[in-house]
């Protein structure tokens, strides 16, 4: 879990007993409350991280680019660039495999929510990717003599 | 893999970039080559021996001792 859920459960239950506002009548499911305050949250306190961390995604994801698909890339190149897509294939497979063994853990368990969804966000798994990608080619590139 | 390329590529008073230029490869993988940190592809090691007028036997010792 990437952060607590005991607040919005207090927040949630706090809510319902208070006369102004019933929750249960406005049609609103637990599940989307805590959404809303994860992302009112995160809109709050992590403004700063998420843009340092958009922009790291961002510079990697057009170094990935340039480097791959440029066609002036001679065999040594297309070489390391070879060795780096595979080992980002492989953390792609090795979190797809963490992600179906959590799941299946949650479901044999009976405590799967929709909250789990978290473990695997989009832009974290494809930073994660943009990153090693970007390690492993620098790795490369000093390895067979840049 | 130990190559003879650096001796030859001196005597034939050719410079990196000058045999890379004629074996259409960039000029950093020559001095890769060079300092064996990498291997060239089979189609690479006959552009280099052709450049450099000998055979690909002569350019590169694999290190298996032949009887």
């Amino acid at each position: 879990m990437l952060f607590s859920l005991e607040p919005y459960f207090l927040f949630i239950e706090q809510t319902k007993m208070s006369k102004g506002f019933d929750i249960l009548k406005a049609n609103v499911t637990i599940e989307s409350v805590k959404y809303f305050l994860h992302f009112i949250k995160g809109g709050i306190k992590m403004d700063w991280v998420k843009l340092v961390y958009l922009g790291i995604l961002l510079i990697c994801g057009i170094f990935i680019l340039v480097t791959s698909f440029s066609k002036k890339n001679d065999e040594r190149r297309k070489f390391i660039n070879a060795k780096a897509q595979s080992y980002a294939f492989v953390i792609v497979v090795g979190a797809l495999l963490l992600h179906v063994v959590e799941s299946m853990f949650y479901t044999f368990q009976g405590t799967k929510t929709d909250t789990h969804i978290v473990t695997l966000s989009p832009v974290i798994f494809l930073s994660l990717v943009s990153i090693v990608y970007v390690i492993t080619l620098l790795v490369y590139r000093n390895k067979y003599g840049n | 893999m130990k190559n003879k390329i650096k001796e030859l590529r001196s005597s034939a008073k050719l410079s990196q970039a000058e045999l890379a230029k004629q074996c259409k490869v960039s000029r950093q993988t020559i001095n890769a080559i060079e300092n064996e940190k990498y291997d060239p592809t089979l189609q690479l090691a006959f552009d280099i021996a052709a450049a450099l007028n000998t055979t690909v036997d002569d350019l590169f010792d694999s290190g298996t001792n032949k009887e």
